[in-house]
């Protein structure tokens, strides 16, 4: 390859990936569990201790669509579209409903119909409408788990009373399933699930602070074939969890090694937040320069819930946030500056979980211990962005404007700002989120990925 | 030594000749449709003509703008636009802090660094696209030239205004006054405002209002009724060099009398 700095390899875990999400896409063909839709939880797959549940997420489903086959992935949109699920929910659920609504999947098999759905908001943006698609389609029961937020700086006060309602909602729906469906939960089997979920989480941490190692051993289109197994991919957790690890010890054995994720790696750059699912080539251009995608925080940090410690590791954040710049637009009620947050914790990190309640407190209380709030947070979101740039020693940043999906976009012009004033070259470029490539100029992407790229001093590599 | 640079912008091509350093010529051409070689071709001839030299003197010919790909088989190399600009900016206006190129269809700001560095690359939001394109169409359908045009007096509060925000609307937006009997001034004036702040919002929402030795290139700088408005918002006076609209040719012409040294990382085709 014409620039080689490095030595590539293609890698081995990627049998067993492929193994685990062709496993998935077959997991809706199972006539003897009750098919669901709803994301059950980022943390800990819940599902997974009712004896004869499978759920399966929009998603993934919706983005593979996007990306494999654009004729059809408009052909779903429209057909949400036209059934009043317009732009205010994400591009791939507007594909993947869409899907439902027409009746087949891409490759012609018909589409899993649900037969209960837990719409489950996400503040990322509008997936508080997420599987409501299924009640237009037929009746079939429906749980409404509240995703209680506000979009401020934090405040533990106003927290500790909406986390409670959040575990509310979901001890409600897990009993509700149980009475609905004739399934009980297997309380052991709850627990045993939030121990692997928190080795994998482990695993995953780990490969993060390899992944600051120059050259890194895996980029972004790794990540964004993995990251999913386990989370919104559901799958059995002792095999998600043999999968973590197996990939820990390439990542591991690659970083020892040196053996690049690209081979002319010269420029890091990375992201915030998902691609658009039906323009992945850009990963590839990129490579042409030499530039590597080293990740976003949706694929390393699941948003801002881990940091890099004195020792350089990168696990869950502290409590307590300190920042100088801070002081520019937080202030006390007086008008005092501030420098600093304090998460104060709800509940501990270590407490004892022994019952379904703990479960359900640990559960939806990984967002408070681990504070997602960051997400909504218009300070805290662009230092937590500044913080990943510069864990992994980024050049420079591609930040879409989505036009739609809008809290993905939400303080986008201030975490450039933020990268900017600390050095990092900030690009934008347009389009709508997830699977919609409607507002979406390939020509004009391109051209200004090489202008970029000049503007950095780089030129492509002839292939 | 003798370069040419050529500027295939959207609107226009630019042709300039080099020789030991300074202009030795330059001419411009419609572009666009399927004769954009042909025309290039006239530009450059004329361009020979302006220097008093002939085809066979000019050692190198470096491309840029919009439409760069479609000469890249009769020139040496082809560049993007800003790396041009900036290379521009440097011979024209030394210490330019930023630069912004406001071309036909679009406007790209960067931030310099110092010694050819550019610190951020910003190009306008779709909708704020095609600020040039959209005064010169505008101009057609309000009947009025780019000479009245650039001469019009500044709106007031409480003139009539059109969208800002995207092109398409602020379009609509005036037809929607004419129709209502607006004076085609008065809507040519709500037209360059909007073209002002689409433009501006681009140079000073992302350039960490470093604007202290601002420099604006590209054909709207002739239009004087924009250039005040631009002046008015940022509130400095930016350096408008001498038929600013040849920066990209300029900066070419520039990096191929540069043939040899080393531009980029791994330069290949200008190094020796």
């Amino acid at each position: 390859m014409k620039g080689q700095i490095w030595e590539t390899r293609p890698l081995e875990y990627w049998a067993k990936a492929k193994e685990l999400r062709a496993k998935w896409e077959r997991s809706s063909d199972r006539p003897d569990k009750v098919v669901g839709q709803g994301n059950t939880s980022f943390v800990v797959d819940w599902q997974q201790a009712f004896p004869a549940i499978t759920v399966i997420e929009d998603n993934p489903r919706g983005s593979t669509i996007a990306a494999k086959n654009l004729a059809e992935a408009r052909r779903f949109r429209l057909a949400s579209d036209i059934r009043g699920w317009g732009r205010e929910i994400c591009g791939y659920h507007g594909v993947f409903w869409g899907s439902q609504f027409i009746g087949y999947q891409p490759d012609g098999a018909p589409f899993a119909e649900r037969n209960f759905v837990i719409p489950i908001p996400c503040v990322c943006d509008c997936h508080t409408k997420r599987g409501m698609q299924c009640r237009d389609y037929k009746p079939v029961p429906q749980w409404q788990s509240d995703y209680t937020c506000y979009i401020g700086p934090y405040d533990a006060k106003r927290e500790a009373p909406m986390l409670e309602h959040r575990n509310y909602c979901l001890y409600r729906v897990i009993n509700d399933l149980e009475r609905v469906l004739g399934q009980q939960l297997n309380e052991e089997e709850l627990l045993e699930l939030i121990r692997t979920s928190n080795e994998v989480k482990q695993y995953r941490q780990e490969i993060f602070t390899l992944m600051a190692h120059k050259p890194a051993p895996l980029s972004i289109k790794e990540l964004y074939s993995t990251y999913v197994l386990g989370g919104l991919v559901k799958l059995p957790m002792n095999e998600v969890m043999e999968f973590w690890k197996l990939v820990r010890d390439e990542v591991k054995w690659r970083t020892e090694n040196d053996i690049a994720a690209v081979g002319t790696e010269r420029y890091r750059w990375m992201e915030a937040h998902p691609p658009g699912y039906y323009f992945l080539k850009y990963y590839r251009y990129m490579e042409k320069y030499g530039a590597v995608c080293i990740g976003s925080q949706y694929t390393n940090f699941t948003f801002a819930q881990l940091e890099r410690k004195p020792d350089g590791s990168i696990a869950d954040r502290d409590f307590t946030v300190v920042d100088e710049n801070m002081k520019a637009v937080r202030m006390l009620a007086d008008g005092t500056p501030v420098d600093h947050v304090v998460y104060e914790p709800i509940f501990s990190r270590d407490m004892p979980i022994l019952t379904r309640e703990d479960a359900i407190r640990f559960i939806t209380g990984a967002d408070a211990r681990a504070p997602h709030h960051f997400k909504q947070d218009e300070y805290l979101r662009p230092y937590a962005l500044n913080e990943f740039a510069d864990i992994y020693q980024v050049d420079g940043a591609l930040l879409p404007l989505w036009r739609s999906g809008v809290g993905c976009t939400l303080t986008r012009k201030e975490q450039a700002m933020r990268l900017r004033q600390a050095g990092v070259n900030v690009y934008h470029y347009e389009g709508n989120q997830g699977g919609d490539n409607t507002d979406f100029d390939e020509k004009r992407m391109l051209e200004q990925l090489d202008q970029w790229m000049e503007s950095q001093g780089l030129r492509k590599f002839e292939d | 030594m003798i370069t040419m640079g050529i500027d295939m912008g959207y609107e226009n091509i630019k042709v300039v000749i080099l020789k030991d350093g300074a202009v030795a010529g330059r001419a411009q051409a419609r572009s666009g449709g399927v004769k954009r070689l042909r025309h290039a071709e006239e530009a450059m001839r004329a361009a020979l003509k302006d220097a008093g030299l002939t085809e066979a003197q000019v050692e190198k010919r470096f491309a840029t703008g919009k439409g760069k790909f479609d000469i890249e088989s009769i020139v040496d190399d082809v560049l993007t636009e800003p790396v041009t600009a900036v290379k521009a900016a440097e011979f024209l206006c030394p210490g330019a802090t930023t630069v912004a190129d406001i071309g036909a269809d679009e406007t790209v700001v960067m931030l310099l660094g110092g010694n050819g560095r550019v610190l951020q690359l910003v190009t306008n939001e779709k909708c704020a696209a095609g600020v040039g394109s959209f005064l010169r169409n505008m101009a057609r359908r309000l009947e009025l030239n780019l000479e009245e045009m650039s001469e019009l007096p500044p709106r007031k509060a409480g003139d009539p205004s059109v969208s800002d925000g995207c092109i398409v609307f602020g379009e609509l937006d005036a037809l929607n006054l004419l129709n209502n009997g607006a004076p085609p001034e008065e809507v040519a004036k709500a037209v360059t405002a909007s073209a002002v702040i689409r433009a501006t919002v681009s140079i000073r929402d992302n350039t960490l209002e470093n604007l202290s030795r601002l420099v604006i290139f590209g054909g709207v700088t002739k239009n004087k009724a924009f250039m005040r408005g631009v002046r008015e918002r940022l509130g400095v006076e930016p350096v408008v060099p001498e038929d600013a609209e040849y920066a990209g040719a300029l900066g070419a012409a520039l990096f191929a009398a540069e043939w040899g040294a080393r531009h980029f990382a791994n330069d290949e085709k200008t190094s020796a």
